[in-house]
């Protein structure tokens, strides 16, 4: 199969076991939700997959290469707003490509094109303080997409946000994934989030966390959360991680 | 009078919104406010500083002594000295500009070392750390306590720019070192996930991010270097400059002239401040969100 990521990863914090050994890999294109709760060490994966911080043991590779932020594309969307306070959107969107030294041009037109697409031509010259927190994790996603991505990872970008800008925003991503198919692993505690989302559902168990289940979700999209099989899922994974 | 000021204040908000209220309506508004405040603001300062003056009049006036110059006293003295000179026949220009060129002079070296070393020390604590014993107990000996050394050591301009740069380089350098480790994670974090190297990283975070930061360490350096003006000019050799001025002055005894000098270093600060301030607000319009 066409393999893009594997993770094989052991991660330790002095006498602190915060995984052992937890493997998987994802696919091309494929949207994985890893599935936890909160504090068994999910942001940590992420990060390792990222290549912001170095795992204990073990090792994260995309194309049979081991992660390396200079040398693959990756993109992260992270819980709290990180846009640069002192950047408007059109420059915030434009950070990415700025790194990867895409002509000005170029990325001039890729940044007004990924704007439109999270719709928010108008705002381009707005500052992050002039917007709405649903805003600002839409110029996160803008970003994130913008650089073509080998991988992009989203650790729980909408927990910060209400409920209904929330199954807004979840549209939104999907909208955007379907339209550019990338590689995404999308960290979350919520179920129904998970279940919405991924093709792939890992779910995690607490500390020291492992792999608990490994759920495919075969269901059309948009998905239905009054839908026998999305009842049913959420069940068996609530189940899993006992309930919340 | 007062309401009719009022009254003229509200008719320009009103102007001002008609103006620009088919683009941005509320943008304007907040304008036409911004206005007002700031009149209001500039009247109450003048109330104040008239209100000084007269106390100081009053005073003046029952202690009746030479030693003590009215507001007129100073007055007709600053004229005098703008029109025909000191004893030297120089100037109040001439004292101003000569003073101004040493305190930027010496400011400007503060920045130009300050802001280095403090980068390299806050992204480098182990450099802090390490030379710590020797760099925080610099920070406390008063610039007037490097006369002696900088009499011998050094001649001319370098003597005043040595003397500023003393007063000036802490603030400054202080100011970056401690803006360093208050650098959001999250926003190296973004840079680095797209793979930036550490310069692009420090050209392109650290120092947008700590901008504000040094720029509130020049304008608090910036006072300090104009409060070591007179000590710098008592040992420089030269008959001009403010601080020369009034050391001049004070062996006459002459205290209107004094308060003249005391006063244009007032000045001097206040206009160089309000440009750095300036400055702050157009860079850094979001940082100043938190202000209303």
């Amino acid at each position: 199969m066409n393999e893009k990521i594997h993770v094989a990863v052991t991660q330790r914090f002095n006498d602190l076991t915060v995984f052992e050994r937890i493997e998987f890999s994802v696919r091309e294109n494929e949207f994985v939700c890893i599935l936890g709760k909160s504090g068994c060490g999910k942001t940590t994966l992420a990060k390792l997959m990222a290549g912001l911080i170095s795992c204990t043991d073990g090792a994260v590779t995309i194309d049979a290469a081991p992660v390396d932020p200079k040398r693959h594309k990756l993109a992260f969307v992270f819980q709290e707003s990180s846009l640069w306070p002192w950047r408007n959107v059109r420059d915030n969107v434009r950070i990415g490509l700025e790194v990867k030294n895409v002509p000005r041009a170029q990325a001039e037109r890729r940044v007004d094109e990924m704007i439109g697409l999270v719709g928010l031509q108008g705002f381009e010259e707005y500052y992050p303080y002039q917007i709405s927190g649903g805003m600002k994790q839409r110029v996160a996603i803008a970003r994130a997409f913008a650089v073509d991505a080998d991988l992009i990872l989203m650790d729980e970008p909408f927990a910060a946000l209400d409920a209904q800008t929330r199954q807004h925003m979840q549209e939104e991503v999907l909208r955007i994934w379907e339209r550019l198919k990338h590689t995404v692993v999308f960290i979350t505690h919520n179920l129904e989030e998970s279940i919405y989302l991924a093709d792939r559902i890992i779910v995690l168990s607490d500390k020291p966390a492992t792999i608990k289940g490994d759920f495919a979700v075969e269901m059309p999209r948009p998905r239905d959360f009054a839908h026998p099989g999305f009842i049913d899922l959420r069940k068996r994974l609530g189940a899993l991680i006992g309930v919340w | 009078m007062q309401s009719r000021r009022g009254k003229h204040v509200r008719s320009e908000i009103a102007d001002l919104s008609v103006r620009v209220s088919s683009e941005e309506p509320i943008r304007a508004r907040a304008g036409g406010w911004r206005l007002a405040r700031r009149a209001r603001i500039l009247i109450t300062n003048l109330m104040v500083l008239l209100a000084f003056l007269v106390l100081w009049e009053i005073g003046a006036d029952l202690y009746r002594s030479p030693f003590i110059p009215a507001p007129s006293d100073v007055w007709r003295a600053a004229v005098s000295l703008a029109l025909h000179g000191d004893v030297n026949d120089r100037t109040l220009w001439a004292h101003t500009a000569q003073s101004l060129m040493r305190v930027l002079a010496g400011f400007a070296a503060a920045v130009v070392t300050g802001v280095p070393l403090g980068l390299l020390m806050g992204l480098y604590p182990g450099v802090y750390r390490g030379s710590r014993s020797l760099v925080e107990p610099l920070r406390f000996i008063p610039p007037l306590a490097w006369i002696p050394i900088a009499m011998v050591t050094l001649t001319g301009f370098t003597r005043y720019a040595f003397i500023i740069w003393l007063g000036a380089f802490f603030p400054i350098f202080v100011a970056t070192l401690v803006g360093v480790p208050r650098i959001e994670t999250l926003h190296t974090d973004v840079a680095r996930v797209h793979g930036a190297s550490r310069g692009w990283i420090l050209r392109k975070v650290v120092i947008p991010s700590i901008l504000p930061d040094i720029l509130g360490g020049m304008r608090v350096g910036l006072g300090v270097g104009w409060m070591c003006i007179v000590a710098a000019e008592m040992i420089g050799g030269d008959m001009i400059g403010l601080g020369k001025l009034i050391i001049k002055y004070a062996e006459l005894m002459r205290m209107a002239e004094i308060v003249v000098g005391m006063i244009l270093i007032g000045l001097c600060g206040l206009v160089m401040n309000e440009i750095l301030l300036l400055v702050e607000k157009r860079l850094f319009r979001w940082r100043w969100q938190v202000q209303l």
